[in-house]
């Protein structure tokens, strides 16, 4: 697991489930369908890896549940909604600032995706 | 058919109590539901479900060896902590009673000094290492580490005891000292093991310092009565026959 103290990169499903998190609460099934709608299908998580996820991030403080529904007319009971903590933003801030100076670095020495499958 | 009559969701569902109990319990219900969820979508979208049915009971599957493979590290880790001060203790003591003095300390001194805090250590340790564990996993590891010390302390004392160099024979045979052994051993493992879960329970409640206060103090109280025993065991137990006249 990540250890946020220590400021280590993030696991790609933690990473993800965090920028979905970033734009508002949601339930398991929502957190699926932003990370694969984030992903433009390239990340595809079952039950298994985000629950498991979500537990280690709720023991790591990065995501707590939360008490709202969205839609509690229609919403299910055993819909647990989480919400993203402070420790959680601060977690893909720095893993998105880890992003931003590698693609600078690659950047000044003119790599870029097509410079590189060019050979 | 009722919903939650249906075949593969009941599989699901059978397949969920294979987690750890914490985790089914904290998520069973919420990843019942997702599973629903997928599967409506795909029944919505048009697509058919078989693959991904397959897909979601693999993957689930993996969650669930990957879950309880930490659960049972989580729970060696606990037992194995208690456990390695007992044992260094027990070395400290060992080497230091073969010494006279252990640098500047004399082997009494080492042993109240260092031997004794090490083992007063012991349950206190246990109690912080049982913090990420379920009461009933915090439960198991204190039998697991009782029952271990209990043994170990049984057959030690047991075999101190039960064959003194006597030149006409002991007055008491070694199966005499059995059930004393038994009981001694039971005081010292049971005694760690309880003052284990009581540290443990004062840190689930975010009380630390209470906590190795509670634990440390009850322990120091099980091992003085374990002594006050022992002594008492020594003086009325163990002899020599005399020689005859």
């Amino acid at each position: 697991m990540t250890d946020v103290r220590d400021n280590q990169p993030l696991t790609p499903a933690v990473f993800h489930i965090l920028l979905a998190l970033s734009s508002g609460d949601r339930h398991g099934y929502a957190i699926m369908k932003q990370v694969d709608a984030d992903s433009q299908g390239r990340v595809t998580m079952g039950p298994g890896t985000l629950y498991g996820s979500l537990k280690r991030m709720l023991d790591a403080g990065l995501v707590v549940e939360s008490g709202e529904r969205i839609e509690p007319a229609i919403d299910d009971k055993r819909r647990v909604y989480y919400a993203i903590s402070g420790a959680g933003s601060q977690a893909l801030g720095a893993e998105l600032e880890r992003y931003r100076r590698l693609v600078e670095l690659t950047s000044g020495r003119g790599l870029t995706p097509i410079t590189l499958a060019d050979g | 058919m009722a919903d939650g009559d249906d075949p593969v969701r009941v599989l699901y569902r059978r397949l969920l109590r294979r987690y750890p109990r914490s985790f089914r319990a904290r998520f069973g219900a919420s990843m019942e539901q997702t599973f629903e969820d997928l599967r409506r979508e795909r029944r919505n979208s048009g697509r058919g479900s078989f693959g991904f049915i397959v897909w979601a009971f693999a993957e689930t599957s993996v969650g669930i060896v990957r879950e309880t493979m930490m659960d049972n590290a989580r729970v060696a880790w606990g037992t194995a902590v208690p456990l390695g001060l007992v044992a260094l203790a027990y070395a400290l003591w060992w080497v230091s009673d073969r010494l006279l003095y252990i640098g500047p300390l004399d082997r009494a001194a080492f042993g109240w000094a260092v031997v004794v805090p090490v083992w007063l250590a012991a349950p206190v340790a246990a109690g912080f290492a049982w913090r990420g564990l379920t009461a009933r996993a915090s439960n198991i590891a204190a039998v697991v580490v009782g029952t271990v010390i209990s043994g170990v302390a049984a057959v030690l004392f047991w075999r101190a005891v039960a064959d003194p160099d006597c030149a006409y024979g002991a007055t008491r045979t070694p199966a005499d000292w059995v059930l004393p052994s038994m009981v001694l051993g039971l005081m010292i493992g049971g005694g760690l093991a309880v003052s284990a879960l009581l540290t443990s329970r004062f840190v689930h409640q975010g009380r630390p310092w209470r906590a190795v206060a509670l634990g440390a103090g009850t322990e120091i109280v099980m091992v003085f009565a374990a002594i006050l025993v022992t002594g008492m065991m020594m003086l009325l137990g163990p002899g020599c026959q005399r020689p005859p006249v």
